[in-house]
């Protein structure tokens, strides 16, 4: 994976933007609000680097992530802060005292639903565009130290390497006080597979 | 009063001796060893993430970005925890074990697909019985992040959660 060259990682940088822009305009028609995305960041690093560059191991944060399984295998999650998750769930049920601590309440529920959209409306377009197949879990969610949300996901990242490639876009709600980041990780043997479906698309 | 702080990061360990914490956090799935010699006064503590390495596993590149945590799997992390310590000036008898994290985070994914806190325990459990290393006390499993500190001048382990 530490191989990657710098076309190689904006061609997946340039994949990822395909899913994640879909993803966007999911949101925003979810919303009905204007939703802004950056453009991909990636990051490829070390094991114990890893939550830092996430945004601190001990910063309390809501995660969902769904799990990605079949060609394109590894995981995607959204994380915002948790005061951000809350307006979020306000915004989408009305109920501007929402809870989304009370495992499987509305609140929950609702995020649980924005996850869905994003990583369903994210592989569609990916698995389109690249003629791979993959299918997404249900969403998962939980609030706590980040770094204990994501150890997991790392680990099972990890068995057979010791780095690990990220992909992050930031996306912000526009007149809200509404902002997280969405997270690609695949599998270590994935990106290979990526480059070479991108690579066999071209040359046809 | 100046005591120094060790910060351990997934995958790593730390041992020492006098004024001085070693702290980790973020702890989910993973699991903290904390092995402390009351004899002597030394200990420390390793932060692993996987219970034990694939068979077959073989790094290829030389990259530094591949280089391998020294913790990352929890029998190698504790056998080599054990062996610090000993170097440290601890002794097998007198070494008492803790163990904190192992949790599953997400309620909603099935365990039996995502046991990996609970595996990690089992090891740990099997290594420090290996080893004849008592497990003196137990912070785990639940669906909590968790937050350990090991004062190193009395042995004391403080155990906080953000939840």
């Amino acid at each position: 994976m530490t191989q990657l060259t710098e076309l190689e990682r904006d061609q997946l940088k340039e994949v990822v933007n395909i899913g994640v822009g879909n993803a966007s305009t999911a949101l925003s028609q979810m919303l009905r609000k204007q939703v802004t995305i950056t453009t991909p960041d990636a990051f490829i690093d070390n094991i114990e680097g890893i939550p830092t560059f996430l945004g601190g191991t001990d910063v309390v944060t809501t995660a969902i992530l769904s799990d990605l399984t079949n060609d394109i295998s590894g995981t995607m999650f959204l994380m915002l802060p948790p005061d951000s998750a809350q307006k979020l769930a306000a915004l989408l049920t009305g109920d501007n005292e929402i809870d989304i601590i009370k495992e499987d309440g509305m609140g929950q529920s609702a995020l649980k639903e924005v996850g869905n959209i994003l990583t369903g409306s994210s592989m569609t377009a990916l698995s389109r565009f690249l003629d791979l197949n993959v299918i997404a879990s249900v969403p998962h969610i939980a609030t706590d130290m980040l770094g204990s949300l994501i150890d997991g996901v790392i680990a099972r990242m990890v068995e057979e390497s010791n780095t690990v490639l990220v992909f992050r876009v930031h996306f912000t709600v526009k007149d809200e006080a509404i902002g997280g980041d969405l997270y690609l990780l695949f599998d270590p043997e994935v990106t290979k597979k990526i480059l070479s479906a991108m690579h066999s698309k071209f040359s046809n | 009063m100046a005591t120094n702080e060790i910060d351990v990061r997934m995958g790593e360990m730390a041992v020492g001796s006098g004024k001085t914490t070693i702290k980790t956090g973020g702890i989910g799935s993973c699991v903290v060893v904390v092995i402390y010699d009351e004899e002597a006064k030394v200990g420390g503590l390793a932060h692993s993430m996987l219970p034990t390495r694939k068979t077959g596993m073989v790094l290829t590149t030389t990259d530094p970005i591949d280089k391998e945590p020294v913790a990352k799997y929890v029998d190698e992390g504790i056998n080599r925890l054990v062996d610090e310590v000993k170097k440290a000036g601890g002794s097998c008898e007198h070494m008492q074990a803790r163990l904190i994290g192992g949790a599953h985070m997400f309620k909603s994914i099935p365990q039996k697909e995502s046991g990996i806190g609970e595996r990690n325990l089992e090891v740990a459990r099997a290594t420090l019985a290996e080893q004849n290393i008592p497990i003196h006390a137990e912070e785990v499993s639940g669906s909590v992040g968790r937050l350990a500190e090991l004062d190193l001048q009395n042995g004391i382990v403080n155990v906080t959660t953000k939840m």
